[in-house]
């Protein structure tokens, strides 16, 4: 039985078709032939080799911290968890823009950190630091959010029973609450990767646009709609592509989940 | 017989302050109302919960004293629950060597400790399985089997069968009774179950309201039912009042005639008998030694093949079982005033 | 991609505009909004123009290139005022313009520091070896110009990072996070006390030059026609914004 009426076959036809063409109205666009040439040039390998190296140094970094903090969140109770809970999402629906003006005053050369840093010659500005530091920013919220999520919903009672049989919570951790959470654990770092990829804000404030050390993915096909709109569209393919991977990869992750006993 | 698990804990936050001992080998059975203590009871011997004070001390280790809380992955005892709470990401087996795997054991040692647990409860055959292809009476033993590899020093049950479906129960418990044995470990039953308690415990400790009001063998307590829970519990009606004669009661003018130990005249007294005797009539009948007593219906309570009527008599109340037609021959309501007739030789009499 | 987005909300504002246009008061037809399609760097200057010449006008200021894509993706534009001559030329070659395109200003490459100098440059010359340098990427026009005029210097640069925004090389250097960058006369004087302005020599033979046209279709020519009149004719006002006047 059908369980909607008729007429919300219509926005549904209309979203489908407004969220597609887009994407199918640039595949038109490519050159196809020369993609792969276009894809080995120079500058196409520098973007994409940063773009590689930088979000795997990030989605490092976010695994490091994020873990523990998703972890902690989950497991305490107190008005200071719903106050930091909101502080880890705030990240993801803030505009690019203000990502990057965060940052700068933050770690730029006059800010918070990046002042004192500073005067101690270290500068973050520039360098592939500031583009994973500004990646790190932007993706973490994505898996703190679907991990405490999953910690939550998986409950704290399989931990008490791994302490009754004697596990520690070191033990416990690794042995128990990390494997039964991997599929919200697999997809939030999916996703964080993927938010990583996408980084664009930073730039515009502090890090810089250098071809192979701070010029990702985004930022080339930025500059490269200037002049070389085939480039521009070759590398906007490549990332569409990773994109559709990874939410792919996430769901599918997520559906495992569901089915988690 | 030497004491396995002593405890002597308060738990101001809960109003429970209960005292407790386990002998080596014995299996103990703790009842109550729910909200009575009995989950406060076992967290403090799990070590979840912190008395304050209070003392719990197993195999002469002090797990909880004055200025001393050992952690609950440091007791060496197994906590068996009403879910199994099987690790889904892991195989039947690996389940089952989880815990002497935690305490130490080697890798090979463990499984061969887990797949001869999983062979006592008859399940080395689904060693491979993981815990979703189980039924929820496999995985229950599954996770006896986790429970008693660990060697623990006492197991506690919190009511280890009562999601479970009722016809794979009786299986279960003969397979906890003969393991509890077999493997000499004390053991601390909590449940709701007379049927729990019968199979499995020897003794019987009934905590109300936070404390621990009776504390004997299960036999003496069903007998004489201390309280109206356990009374509730065995399925007996239990009722109060001074002592008349050697062989009689009675309360609010209601004399009740039985058998059992002498009473002493003036003393408080208890009597119990079954619903099953208990018989309704409309007319006060004559003859033989019975009892008669007036009784106000409260309510009617049909419970598949018989009929469970609650009476009123004096302050307390009592039950009757009957059977469909019969309290359709007496066309029986709430409220109506009839005479419950139990003859004195299923009456039973207690002194206290 | 971008030129699909375009059409469609072209679409949706025509449909939303066709609405306005047929109530348009026919007793005023002089006071018909000319709309205007500029480069960024003008929308401080262009306004100030068209309130002196008493015209009404409605504007859309973009990249002079992404000006060009959505006019030719259908944008109802009556002028269009490029930042360069190359996109003033690709507009030509789209056959989007009526008429000859004008050179109304000219803009010139300057060197800015941060105010203070924190890293003491004393001009466009080796000076700017051990300091933070930003500039424009070769790829848009103030890059191009950029090289063209360190090549003249006999200067090899060693920029720190290559914008695709000539106001993002002025965001790090009066953020402070550069310690000097190359930008158009009109973004310093922009910028105001936040930086200080080196001259560059012989950037002025090099400008960059800023042309107007009215864009064929235009709904509103006359008004167009007029609006550029108003511009090309008084200088005083691009002048006060940092442009030079153009070239003979």
């Amino acid at each position: 039985m059908r369980r909607f009426p008729r007429w919300a076959w219509v926005p549904f036809a209309l979203a489908c078709l407004f969220l597609a063409l887009p994407l199918t109205g640039m595949l038109t666009r490519v050159d196809w032939i020369g993609l792969p040439g276009l894809l080995t040039s120079d500058r196409a390998i520098d973007a994409l080799r940063l773009s590689l190296l930088t979000c795997t140094a990030s989605t490092l970094l976010v695994l490091l911290v994020g873990v523990p903090t998703a972890l902690v969140l989950a497991r305490s109770t107190g008005w200071w968890v719903d106050a930091v809970r909101t502080l880890v999402t705030v990240p993801m629906v803030l505009p690019p823009v203000v990502a990057g003006l965060a940052l700068l005053v933050t770690l730029g050369r006059r800010g918070l950190i990046g002042a004192p840093l500073s005067v101690l010659g270290i500068q973050i500005g520039f360098t592939t630091l500031a583009v994973v530091l500004a990646q790190t920013f932007v993706a973490l919220p994505y898996l703190v959010v679907s991990l405490d999520g999953a910690l939550r919903t998986t409950g704290a009672e399989y931990e008490e029973a791994a302490a009754h049989l004697g596990a520690g919570p070191g033990r416990t951790f690794w042995r128990v609450t990390l494997p039964m959470v991997a599929p919200a654990l697999a997809s939030g770092t999916a996703l964080s990767f993927a938010r990583a990829l996408g980084e664009f804000g930073a730039s515009i404030t502090f890090a810089g646009s250098l071809q192979g050390v701070t010029r990702a993915l985004p930022l080339e096909i930025y500059l490269l709609r200037e002049t070389d709109s085939d480039l521009a569209l070759a590398l906007a393919v490549v990332l569409v592509g990773a994109a559709i991977a990874i939410v792919a990869v996430s769901t599918l992750m997520r559906g495992r989940d569901g089915r988690t006993p | 017989m030497t004491t396995v698990l002593e405890v002597e804990a308060r738990v101001p936050s809960r109003s429970v302050t209960v005292g407790l001992s386990v002998a080596a080998g014995e299996t103990v059975a703790v009842v109550g109302p729910n909200g009575a203590g009995k989950s406060s009871l076992l967290q403090v011997v799990a070590g979840t919960l912190r008395p304050d004070p209070g003392v719990v001390r197993l195999s002469g280790v002090t797990l909880a004293g004055p200025g001393r809380h050992v952690p609950p992955h440091r007791r060496q005892l197994a906590y068996l629950q009403q879910k199994s709470l099987l690790f889904p990401h892991l195989s039947v087996v690996d389940n089952v060597a989880f815990g002497p795997r935690s305490r130490g054991t080697g890798r090979g040692q463990a499984r061969d400790r887990a797949m001869a647990e999983l062979e006592a409860v008859g399940l080395a055959d689904l060693a491979q399985r993981r815990p979703r292809q189980l039924s929820g009476g496999q995985a229950q033993r599954v996770a006896i089997a986790r429970a008693l590899a660990v060697d623990p020093g006492v197991l506690l049950l919190d009511e280890p069968f009562a999601a479970l479906d009722a016809s794979v129960t009786p299986g279960l418990r003969s397979l906890l009774r003969d393991r509890l044995s077999a493997s000499g470990v004390g053991a601390v039953l909590v449940t709701h179950e007379l049927l729990d308690v019968v199979t499995l415990a020897r003794r019987m400790v009934v905590l109300e309201q936070g404390e621990v009001v009776a504390d004997d063998t299960v036999e003496r307590l069903c007998a004489a039912p201390p309280s109206d829970f356990v009374a509730d519990l065995v399925g007996l009606n239990l009722v109060r009042g001074r002592a008349r004669s050697a062989h009689a009661l009675a309360w609010d003018g209601v004399e009740v005639t039985g058998r059992g130990e002498d009473l002493s005249v003036g003393a408080e007294a208890r009597a119990t008998f079954s619903p099953e005797s208990v018989g309704l009539h409309r007319e006060p009948p004559g003859g033989s030694p019975r009892n008669v007593l007036a009784a106000t219906v409260v309510a009617i309570d049909p419970q598949g093949p018989v009929v469970e009527v609650r009476l009123r008599v004096g302050d307390q109340s009592i039950r009757a079982r009957l059977t469909p037609a019969g309290v359709a021959a007496l066309d029986l309501q709430a409220g109506d005033r009839v005479h419950a007739v139990v003859k004195a030789t299923q009456v039973s009499l207690f002194p206290g | 991609m971008k030129r699909l987005a375009v059409a469609l909300l072209t679409v949706l504002m025509v449909a939303g505009c066709s609405q306005t246009g047929d109530d348009a008061d026919p007793q005023a037809p002089g006071a018909d909004p000319v709309t205007v399609f500029a480069a960024a760097s003008l929308q401080d200057a262009f306004p100030e123009i068209s309130d002196q010449a008493g015209i009404q006008a409605s504007y859309s200021f973009d990249g002079s290139s992404g000006l060009v894509d959505q006019i030719s993706g259908g944008a109802p534009a009556d002028v269009f005022a490029s930042a360069d001559q190359r996109n003033m030329d690709k507009a030509v070659e789209l056959g989007l313009i009526e008429g000859d395109p004008q050179m109304f200003a000219t803009n010139t490459l300057v060197l800015v520091v941060p105010a203070g100098n924190p890293g003491g440059v004393t001009g466009f010359d080796s000076s700017l070896d051990g300091v933070k340098l930003v500039v424009c990427a070769e790829e848009v026009p103030c890059g191009g110009a950029t090289v063209k005029v360190a090549e003249k210097a006999g200067l090899t640069l060693n920029p720190v990072s290559e914008e695709s925004k000539v106001t993002d090389v002025l965001g790090k250097v009066t953020s402070g996070e550069a310690d000097a960058g190359i930008v158009y006369a009109t973004d310093a004087a922009a910028a105001g006390d936040e930086v200080e302005v080196i001259e560059i020599p012989g950037s002025k033979d090099e400008p960059n030059t800023y042309w107007i046209a009215v864009v064929k279709g235009a709904a509103n020519p006359e008004g167009a026609a007029r609006y550029i009149e108003a511009v090309t004719t008084d200088t005083t006002i691009l002048s006060r914004y940092g442009f030079g006047p153009p070239q003979q």
